[in-house]
């Protein structure tokens, strides 16, 4: 078995779009191993499950994807966030960061009780 | 927005697959590869690194799919699949595909088109603003509502007092002669009120209405229509103030009406006014008797029409109070224009649309046989997905699939069908009905044809659907084959659908077959005229010169009829005030000794004016006594020719020669002493029997329009040269118009009953074509089925004929079963159906036995070839194969 996470679907996407806004334009392989360090290795990144992704964040026009060649001359899709995309993330992490914290708010050892 | 996109994107992806599923087998190639390297450069064997990325990448096959089903709609493509799958298996069987296919093109077609009909007449709103607010005030005795049109000063006391219309005006519908400005020419003029105008409530395309004040100044001012602006005028784009000839006299065109605008018809369903002026209107109460005006309202918004009616009847009740000579009878009440416009033509349209509907039902049932037959013969291969793991759902799907994939075909050649025979049937469409030009295949016909098309595709696939999806896979996949039992439960369910089919076609051939008779009844019954080479010519005399000199119109006339006479060919010439069944002008009389009484009902009595040569012309014989002298009228005195009627009217017994009538008025001005007797002749329709009638001399009459009637041995229309020739050397600014043979008068009244039978039958022809087709499908099946049954059969000594009779009888049962639920059903109907006949009863045996007589001939039709091919079984082959 393996012992790391899986990603879960919603929040691949959120991964993806920071991962962009952060790095600039990247093929699916570098998204994924870029993915993968910045949890620390405690996620792993299945075609299955990227790819979907990132085609459904193209087709909704939050990122959108050219072909061309990679350092070590081979031919890549590389995407890049769009403007869309940017304001997606912006409102995306925002309710993110909202929901753990209510949610935290829910599991860390209550101060009024 | 963003879904809406990515909706977009994916519906595009139904489209270009391969160039996807490339560019996403080399993205991922491309993906693998990089991890390959990666690994390699941390210290993997070539092996170790590409093992290692496959196990971390967790399957590309896996990821394909999932991009797959993300980059199209897999519903969609599911669907796509059952449709080419339901292709191939309709291509796989074409004769009873292309059964199927016409069958729902037939029904689907003749429903749309009769639907296109009921909605240019029906359901599409009045070309006016708001036209629900429209209403028609008539007048009428209080316990009737007759269709009485208003006197001058009544209109004024209603449009005064009443609270409910935001407008009321009246008109009058008239011939009118245009000179000068080209060859003369008669033309239907509305002379109405400005009121009248802006209650209709259209703007003028060009110039403006006239005005109240206009009216009440008597200016001469016209409007024009857009047709006769274009015909007559060139389009000139300098009309406006532009002086023309109206019956001779100068009038100045205000304005000219947009294009396509037909005033309300509310008087004669049969003109259309190309020219508006206004009416000359006297409130003096002289004229209160005197009922000539239509009148149209329109309501104040929120005021009801049940509102507005109270109140109109308020005001008649105070007029007949303060007017109690004239007035003592007179109510009034409102019809709805729309009403008024389409109201004959609901109940035809309504019952065609069920006789249609009827006809859709028989080629359902059709369609539903032959699949539910074809999917008998699949099923093993429904057997074979259901164990592959295809769920109850997706079979039925599949099945729908292919049942709605078949009435789309169905569906789209009907309506084209349906297109191509617009043409025809708007010819077909009486002119006397408003709006038939409007008949076409529209958006909302169209989406009605898609649902019936979709409803048809259901009602079709849904037996075969459900009895596939009930499949016990076990039993089939183990004998091969369907068992016995369930053979005949399916023979039992084809076999109730061609019962019903008989059972629709019965009404529906009985309805025709009885329309039929009543056509008949109504062009045959004796019309007291002969119609045969007889020419029809109109003439108004108009204008200064003419209008109300008598004299002058009298010796026109003569000098027109002397000359008429030496036209060669022209076996007898003479002129009447109107035609039969073009409907005319009535009033009432006091005969002998009856006494004046504004409060008693008397019957109306219809009113000609005619030369005594008319009777000839006409072919109408004189019963008794004579005709009257020419000259022989004077104004306070006339001998006059009464009708059969008038005579059995009055004196059902004796004898109606030299007695005397009056008018129906408090002084006796005026004597009438009948001196002839003549036939009877329909004055308003073929439907209508005759009404009493009274014909004084022409002479005494300064009615405008007249018509000439020849009677020739000559072809008629060949004669209106010599006419017009005739006419314009007596005055050459004189227009004649509406020549015609009398017989295209006949035609036209007997359009209306004619449209209604000829559609009819061709849905009652439609109707048995397929019901043959059925009962052949069926008989066949059965055949089929029992292959086995016949050999043994005949290895045991049953002889051909034997066996032929047996397949026949099948085919008799069925179709007796059928016939008499029909029966049943049409006498249940037949009081609806009663209300569209003349003449025959709705129960009339004649029809029915003819009707069923020929069903059975059809049931031994469908099952003789059937019959054949049983009797030609080979019983040794049928044994061994079994």
């Amino acid at each position: 078995m393996n012992d790391k996470m899986d990603v879960w679907q919603g929040t691949l996407a959120l991964m993806v779009l920071k991962t962009l806004e952060t790095m600039g334009p990247l093929h699916g392989y570098g998204i994924a191993r870029r993915i993968e360090q910045t949890s620390g290795n405690q996620l792993t990144v299945l075609y299955g499950t990227l790819y979907p992704t990132l085609l459904k964040l193209e087709q909704e026009g939050y990122i959108s994807a050219k072909w061309g060649v990679s350092d070590n001359n081979r031919r890549a899709k590389y995407y890049s966030l769009t403007h869309a995309g940017k304001m997606q993330l912006e409102s995306e992490a925002r309710r993110w960061e909202q929901r753990t914290a209510i949610v935290g708010r829910f599991l860390s050892p209550s101060e009024e009780a | 927005m963003s879904a809406i996109r990515a909706f977009l994107c994916r519906l595009s992806g139904l489209f270009d697959n391969q160039r996807k599923d490339r560019e996403l087998a080399e993205e991922l190639e491309s993906h693998l590869q990089m991890h390959i390297e990666d690994n390699i450069r941390s210290g993997m064997t070539p092996e170790q690194a590409r093992r290692d990325a496959l196990i971390k990448s967790g399957g590309l096959e896996l990821a394909k799919e999932a991009c797959r089903d993300r980059s199209g709609l897999p519903v969609v493509e599911t669907v796509v699949r059952d449709l080419r799958y339901a292709a191939r298996i309709l291509r796989r069987a074409p004769g009873s595909t292309a059964v199927c296919v016409l069958s729902l093109a037939l029904g689907i077609g003749a429903t749309t088109a009769i639907f296109s009909v009921q909605r240019a007449l029906l359901l599409a709103p009045l070309p006016y603003p708001e036209p629900d607010r429209l209403m028609v005030v008539w007048q009428g005795p209080p316990e009737e509502r007759s269709r009485q049109p208003l006197s001058s000063p009544d209109y004024f006391d209603y449009r005064e007092r009443n609270r409910s219309f935001e407008e009321l005006g009246v008109q009058t519908l008239r011939w009118v002669n245009l000179s000068r400005d080209g060859t003369p020419e008669r033309v239907w003029a509305s002379i109405c009120t400005a009121s009248f105008l802006r209650a209709v409530g259209i703007e003028p395309a060009a110039g403006r209405l006239f005005t109240d004040r206009e009216e009440a100044e008597k200016e001469r001012v016209v409007l024009l229509s857009y047709g006769l602006w274009k015909r007559r005028f060139g389009g000139d784009p300098s009309i406006l103030g532009r002086r023309i000839n109206v019956n001779r006299e100068v009038f100045t065109v205000v304005g000219v009406m947009p294009a396509g605008y037909h005033s309300p018809r509310l008087w004669r369903a049969d003109a259309s006014p190309e020219l508006w002026a206004p009416v000359q209107l006297s409130r003096a109460d002289s004229e209160r008797d005197s009922h000539w005006l239509a009148a149209i309202g329109r309501l104040k918004r929120g005021v009801s029409q049940q509102a507005a009616e109270e109140d109109i009847k308020g005001i008649a009740a105070a007029l007949a109070k303060q007017y109690p000579n004239s007035s003592a009878r007179v109510s009034a009440w409102l019809l709805p224009l729309k009403e008024l416009m389409v109201g004959e033509v609901r109940k035809s349209v309504g019952f065609l649309l069920a006789a249609v509907g009827v006809v859709l039902l028989i080629s359902c049932a059709n369609v539903a046989s032959i699949q539910f037959a074809r999917s008998n013969g699949r099923q093993s291969e429904v057997a074979i997905r259901t164990s592959l793991g295809a769920g109850r759902a997706r079979v039925i799907g599949q099945f729908l699939t292919e049942n709605l994939l078949l009435s789309g075909t169905g569906g789209v050649a009907g309506v084209g069908l349906a297109a191509c025979g617009m043409g025809a049937l708007r010819s077909m469409v009486p002119a006397t009905i408003e709006r038939a030009s409007a008949i076409q295949i529209d958006g909302w016909v169209l989406l009605f044809s898609i649902g019936v098309t979709v409803a048809t595709g259901l009602l079709c696939g849904l037996a075969p659907a459900l009895s596939a999806a009930r499949l016990d896979i076990n039993s089939v996949l183990r004998e091969g084959q369907g068992t016995l039992t369930s053979g005949r439960s399916r023979a039992r369910f084809q076999s109730a659908l061609v019962v019903t089919q008989f059972a629709l076609a019965l009404a529906l051939a009985n309805g025709a077959a009885l329309m039929i008779k009543s056509y008949l009844n109504a062009v045959s019954a004796p019309v007291g005229f002969d119609s045969e080479r007889v020419m029809v010519a109109s003439i108004s005399l108009e204008g200064s010169g003419y209008q109300g000199n008598i004299p002058a119109q009298a010796a026109f006339w003569s000098l027109l009829l002397e000359r008429v006479r030496t036209i060669p060919g022209v076996q007898e010439a003479g002129a009447t005030t109107k035609l039969p069944l073009q409907g005319g002008t009535n009033g009432s009389y006091l005969v002998e000794d009856e006494k004046y009484d504004p409060k008693a009902n008397r019957p109306l009595i219809e009113r000609s004016w005619v030369t005594p040569e008319y009777f000839g012309s006409m072919g109408i014989s004189l019963l008794a006594g004579r005709l009257f002298a020419p000259g022989s009228a004077t104004e306070a005195r006339s001998e006059i020719v009464v009708n059969r009627a008038f005579a059995q009217q009055y004196w059902p017994k004796g004898n109606a020669l030299g007695k005397r009538i009056y008018p129906n008025t408090p002084k006796r001005d005026w004597t009438g002493e009948i001196v002839g007797m003549v036939e009877d002749v329909p004055q308003w329709s073929l439907e209508i029997p005759p009404l009493p009638e009274v014909y004084q001399s022409l002479e005494s009459t300064g009615r405008a329009t007249k018509h000439l009637i020849i009677r020739t041995a000559l072809p008629p229309l060949t004669l209106a040269r010599a006419v017009r020739e005739a006419v314009a050397s007596i005055d050459p600014e004189q227009p004649v118009s509406g020549i015609r043979t009398m017989e295209a008068v006949f035609d036209r009244a007997a359009a209306r009953r004619r449209f209604n039978t000829v559609l009819m039958e061709i849905f009652a022809g439609l109707a048995l074509m397929m019901v043959i087709v059925g009962v052949y499908g069926v008989i066949s099946c059965w055949v089929a089925q029992r292959a086995r049954e016949v050999g043994i059969r005949m290895a045991l000594g049953a002889g051909r004929r034997r066996i032929a009779r047996m397949v026949v009888g099948r085919g008799l049962l069925i179709s007796v079963l059928g016939i008499l639920i029909g029966l049943g059903g049409s006498l249940a109907l037949s009081e609806i159906v009663g209300s569209m006949l003349y003449g025959v009863s709705p129960t009339n045996p004649v029809a029915i036995v003819g009707v069923a007589s020929l069903l059975l001939l059809i049931a031994l039709l469908g099952s003789a070839l059937p019959a054949l091919r049983a009797a030609s079984v080979d019983p040794v082959r049928t044994l061994r194969a079994g």
